[in-house]
Parts: structure tokens; sequence; C-alpha cells
């Protein structure tokens, strides 16, 4: 097999410990699927709850309390459409925060690729994170110049609530 | 055999977890869907309105 020719050492057999040594970094994409995987669970079991005690309340003929209706109201739009709604929560408030970390982590691996160890992967990552931050500079302008700072969407929705 | 074939496709780790992922997301999206339906036909057959936080979503 030729991809498997950089990670044959000398024995020709490679161990588990080697195994580790190569692919401990996987610990973190896992875990963060695992934890993804989690908090889904976690989120449909809150959901389903709250639906099941309005069921009781109304089943009683009882008005459910507002609280039990803000719960459900409240995780609608996060638990299923999570990724939009922490986008624009994350970004909408501060778009340079973004441009800050990218251009942070360009420079650095940009300086110790140049000047350091590094080599052309530092200079790949610089340059990556560079054009990530350009483009999030743009992206700042944009949105500071254009948009309205409080707008129609539901996150100021669910905060005038 | 295993482990070469681990070092040659560790890769495929993301694709598929992704694909996992959206398997689930659909799975627990249909049955909250389902019980939320339930608990408005409840409410119709008590011939009561539905709460506006069960309609919010209705038409995504």
């Amino acid at each position: 097999m030729p991809c498997a020719a950089k990670s044959i050492v000398e024995d020709k057999v490679m161990t588990s410990t080697q195994l580790f040594y190569s692919f401990w970094w996987l610990i973190f994409p896992i875990g963060g699927m695992l934890m993804g995987v989690f908090a889904m669970i976690s989120r449909h079991l809150t959901r389903t709850e709250t639906l099941r005690m309005i069921k009781m309340y109304a089943d009683q003929g009882k008005e459910p309390p507002a609280a039990l209706l803000d719960v459900l109201r409240s995780d609608e739009d996060r638990a299923f459409d999570r990724d939009h709604y922490r986008y624009r929560r994350r970004y909408r408030r501060s778009p340079w925060g973004a441009v800050v970390t990218f251009g942070a982590l360009a420079a650095g691996f940009g300086y110790f690729g140049h000047y350091g160890e590094g080599g052309p992967t530092f200079i790949a990552l610089a340059t990556g994170f560079g054009v990530a931050a350009a483009c999030m500079f743009v992206l700042a302008v944009i949105r500071s110049l254009s948009a309205p700072r409080y707008g129609d969407d539901r996150i100021d929705d669910d905060l005038k609530k | 055999m295993t482990v070469e074939l681990f070092t040659c496709f560790w890769w495929l780790i993301f694709p598929i977890m992704w694909m996992v992922f959206g398997i689930v997301r659909l799975v627990l999206r249909g049955l909250y869907d389902q019980r939320k339906l339930d608990l408005m036909k409840s409410y119709l057959a008590q011939g009561k309105d539905i709460p506006d936080a069960l309609r919010r979503e209705i038409n995504r």
C-alpha cells in the first residue's frame, strides 16, 4: 500500500504505541464529535420532555405555564439550526474578533515559518490563515457598513421576549 | 492489516462521522416533530388553540 509506506517503521510492523504516537491528535476531533453528539441528544431529550410536560398540562385541560413554553421557544432554533445560530451570535456582535484571531495565527505561523524552523508547512498555514483573516476583514467591513445593529432576526426576538 | 488500513484511511473518520451526524440529526428531528404534532393534535382534539410557541417552527 503506497500510503502506508511512510508509517511503516524499521521492523515493518506498527505497534499500537507507534500508532498512538502518530495519531494522538485524533483524540481532539473525535472528542469534539462525541461532545457534539452528546449535546445533540441531550438537547433533544430536553425538548421532548418539555413537550411531554406540556402535553400533560393539556390533557388535564390546564394552561401550560409560560416558563415551560419559553423553554421550548428559546431552544427551538438552537437545537437543529445550531451552526446558523452560533455563527450569528458570535460574529454578528463583533466580527472583528475573527479578524484578530486569524491575523494573529497568520502572523505567528508566518514568522516562525520564515525565520524559525517551521518550514513550508508553517508558511502554508500562515497563507491559509492570512487569507481567512483578509476575508473576515472584508466581511467585517461590509457588515459594519451595511448591516443594521439590531435587525430583524431571531436572536433579537428571543432577547425581547 | 487493520493498522495499515487505519494509517491509510484515518481521514475517512471525518466524512463518515459527518454522515452519521446528519442521520442522527434527521432522526432526532423527526422524533421531535412527531411528538410536537401529537401534542398539537391533542390540543385540537380538546378544541383549544395551539400555543404560539408550538406553532412557531412548523413552516420551516
